[in-house]
């Protein structure tokens, strides 16, 4: 089961589906859904925010709520 | 409903939608800020002319993802909605949605279209769609959604003719409630409906089940509604977590087809062009760099801004005491007005043109979207402490003030996390210090420069970093003392670079500037009124006294008349009340290397604490004087009788100093904090332990270097 944690740099998957059920409704609404395709753009300065882009939207995301979106193998 | 004279036409979008900028458009001037009753969530609101001579309310709601809210901004659209009793309940809703992120914008939208408001839908910011050859069909929208659709755009004030007479035109004729329902309740969501409606008296499925799922925190609903709301949720098996997922992926799912059908979307240049940006912007090691690159830059512009402006600001209110003085008899009522009055009206306005310039860089780096990227690179570092990267812009905005800071805490939906950065907020030199730290850094360092460096510049430099420092360490005090709850979030769009409104910065610069004037000034007015008093009046024997010894000591020494009134003046601010306090405190203070004098003038600061300087000039007789550089001057010829050593040296000077720093003198702050977090409780914290490490680090330097 992989993670947004294991993308690499400018990696690229598909979204499966979520681990945290309050968290989801969070990342649904602002259109993290499932079957989207999400880019992991960058790592924060200090570590621990992610700069994530998903169809137009740029967001940033605390690690654990990114260790919470499982994407497909 | 509610009964209006003007209908009341909400706005609502997603954040970073345009919505501002459209509500600046509409009501220009006319629009006021207030709060919304019980919260402490800004309300704005302002008229706007239809036209045909129909005027209607517009109201500006927080921006918002969805109807599930999370923070308390958020939930006052949810609160607002859910409730047609509500004073705030609209009758008619534009919504603003982004062309560029319409997929995403959406999802609200059709959440509003079931809630059966008329509604119109404006598409913002197609100027920037029509650039980049993005295509949007607001037809077939319009069919689609059943509600109509209007394309503008706020940037070149496109079409707002079109939408106000949409709107003028529907509301005449008591049109614009969407015509069906968009989404279909899952079984479950229909059971808690059909269990909850004949409780509630509802008449709307939707409005039924947000109730459902927002109940507890609802203010609409009585504590025993709530249970009741509960029980009969609870019978028919309701999962609010369950059922907000299924709704918000069955919204998805329905609209996310229309876009296929309606936008072409390849590679945006707006889009590219961010990406580059923020490939060196928040880069991991010029990321950083460039940012405390731009706050060197703010604070340079800031001080060497508002320079001139804040001497004609001086002269004009020095001239004005002077004027009133002139033509108005001499008595207590000319002082009160002149002394109290007018000095500390003065003591506000100065303050003006650092406040301005602050505000009006730092929504600059807001509005074309820097902010949000300093929030990221700092989310981290900032957790450390129990603070949140959001708490980067009240951290910055207290280099001004701490009022409009704290205010802007309101952003960061973790209680915890607010509270921590009202906490340490007022740590940071705010510009009333400046004025201090330029008499004292004198005493304390030599002029002449280092390496090429001004000394006394780097000793201001250190004194703005202790204070950072001392801000951040009480956050990690704060951060292990305090219960931690639950979970924060960061989750927070990125939105796209695009050139600044110059409409949105001014009017965020005017509500800004209007706030300190209001929030801090009635504190500083009516606190320079009680000093005013306790620095002029003093027990009836101990003035006579004064008087006659001052009259006594001019003859002496042959005074001329100007060099008799200040030594008058000085006699009496010595036993005057102020005087006596000055006194009563003084053992309490001598341990950190001050007289009474200085206790005078500590606790005239807390009207504001650069009233210190004016308090230096009356007490060491040098008259209405404001000018730093005489009043050090005089301060540094002052010996103490005792050891005939300055009273003003290097120990006494630095402690003086490190107090400054820490203590908390604004009672305007410990105002806003009371406001802010609902409880005297925490204004009062702030006050202790602030006073508790100033006393301290005074002491410790004194004690060590004294």
């Amino acid at each position: 089961m992989r993670t947004i944690l294991d993308l690499k740099k400018g990696e690229s998957a598909i979204v499966e589906q979520f681990i945290d059920e309050s968290l989801s409704c969070k990342l649904l609404t602002m259109g993290i859904l499932p079957h989207a395709k999400i880019t992991m753009v960058r790592v924060a300065p200090f570590g621990g925010a992610f700069y994530l882009k998903l169809n137009g939207l740029n967001v940033a995301v605390r690690k654990n709520e990114a260790a919470t979106i499982i994407i497909k193998d | 409903m509610v009964q209006r004279e003007k209908p009341v036409i909400a706005l609502i979008g997603n954040p970073n939608c345009g919505k501002s900028s459209l509500f600046n458009i509409l009501t220009g001037l006319r629009q006021q800020v207030g709060n919304f009753p019980g919260v402490t969530v800004d309300k704005k609101i302002g008229a706007t002319d239809l036209g045909q001579g129909t005027y209607a309310d517009v109201l500006d709601l927080p921006g918002t993802y969805s109807l599930y809210p999370n923070s308390t901004d958020e939930r006052i659209v949810t609160e607002i909605l859910t409730h047609p009793g509500n004073p705030n309940y609209p009758d008619f809703i534009i919504y603003v949605l982004d062309v560029m992120n319409m997929e995403r914008h959406l999802l609200l939208a059709s959440q509003l279209i079931d809630l059966k408001i008329p509604m119109v839908i404006a598409i913002n910011m197609t100027d920037i769609a029509d650039k980049e050859g993005l295509k949007y069909d607001s037809v077939y929208l319009e069919k689609k959604l059943g509600v109509k659709v209007i394309p503008i755009s706020c940037r070149e004030e496109r079409n707002i003719d079109v939408l106000k007479n949409t709107v003028l035109q529907l509301i005449k004729k008591n049109e614009g409630i969407p015509d069906t329902s968009f989404h279909s309740f899952s079984r479950a969501d229909i059971e808690t409906i059909e269990k909850l409606k004949p409780y509630l008296e509802e008449t709307n499925d939707y409005r039924t089940l947000l109730i459902a799922h927002h109940h507890d925190w609802l203010k609409s609903k009585s504590a025993a509604e709530k249970i009741n709301i509960k029980n009969l949720t609870d019978q028919a098996h309701f999962e609010s977590i369950k059922s907000q997922i299924n709704e918000t992926m069955g919204r998805f799912s329905k609209f996310t087809p229309y876009l296929r059908h309606m936008q072409s979307k390849d590679d945006l240049k707006s889009e590219s062009l961010t990406d580059a940006i923020d490939n060196v912007i928040t880069h991991r090691i010029f990321g950083p760099v460039i940012f405390f690159g731009i706050m060197l830059l703010v604070f340079q512009l800031i001080f060497s801004w508002s320079e001139y402006p804040m001497t004609w600001i001086e002269d004009a209110f020095v001239w004005g005491e002077q004027v009133v003085k002139e033509f108005l008899p001499d008595g207590w009522f000319t002082r009160l007005l002149t002394e109290g009055v007018i000095a500390g009206l003065g003591g506000i306005m100065v303050f003006i043109p650092q406040i301005l310039f602050l505000f009006l860089l730092i929504s600059f780096l807001e509005e074309v979207g820097y902010m949000s990227r300093a929030v990221f690179m700092f989310d981290k570092l900032f957790q450390k402490f129990g603070l949140n990267g959001r708490s980067i812009v009240a951290l910055v905005s207290s280099g001004a003030c701490a009022i409009p800071a704290i205010m802007s805490t309101r952003t960061i939906s973790n209680w915890r996390e607010r509270l921590i950065t009202i906490m340490v907020t007022p740590l940071i030199s705010c510009s009333a210090r400046i004025p201090v730290y330029t008499v004292l850094i004198g005493f304390v360092v030599p002029a002449g420069s280092i390496y090429g460096f001004n000394q006394q510049g780097l000793a201001f430099m250190g004194l703005y970093l202790l204070s950072i420092v001392a801000a951040l360490g009480s956050a990690s005090v704060f951060n292990l003392i305090l219960k931690k709850e639950d979970h924060s979030y960061l989750m927070m769009e990125l939105p796209i670079y695009k050139p600044p409104l110059w409409k949105n910065i001014f009017f965020t610069v005017k509500e800004k500037v209007l706030t300190f004037i209001i929030e801090a000034g009635k504190v500083i007015l009516v606190i320079s009124i009680i000093l005013w008093f306790l620095a002029s009046y003093g027990p009836k024997a101990d003035m006579a006294q004064a008087e006659k010894q001052a009259i006594q000591l001019a003859e002496d020494r042959n005074l001329d008349e100007t060099s008799s009134e200040q030594l008058l003046a000085s006699l009496k601010i010595e036993n005057s009340y102020a005087g006596h306090l000055g006194k009563f405190i003084e053992p309490v203070i001598r341990p950190l290397g001050f007289d009474w004098k200085i206790g005078i003038a500590l606790i005239t600061s807390f009207a504001a604490r650069e009233v210190f300087v004016g308090t230096m000039a009356t007490i060491y007789s040098i008259g209405g004087t404001e000018d730093e550089a005489t009043v050090r001057e005089r301060m540094a010829a002052e010996v103490n009788p005792i050891t005939g050593r300055p009273v003003y040296g290097f120990a006494t000077s630095l402690s003086l100093l490190v107090f400054y720093v820490f203590a908390m003198q604004c009672m305007s702050t410990l105002a806003v904090t009371k406001r802010e977090t609902k409880s005297w409780k925490w204004p009062v914290i702030q006050f202790i332990y602030m006073s508790l490490m100033a006393y301290t680090g005074s002491l410790l330097v004194y004690q060590i270097l004294g």
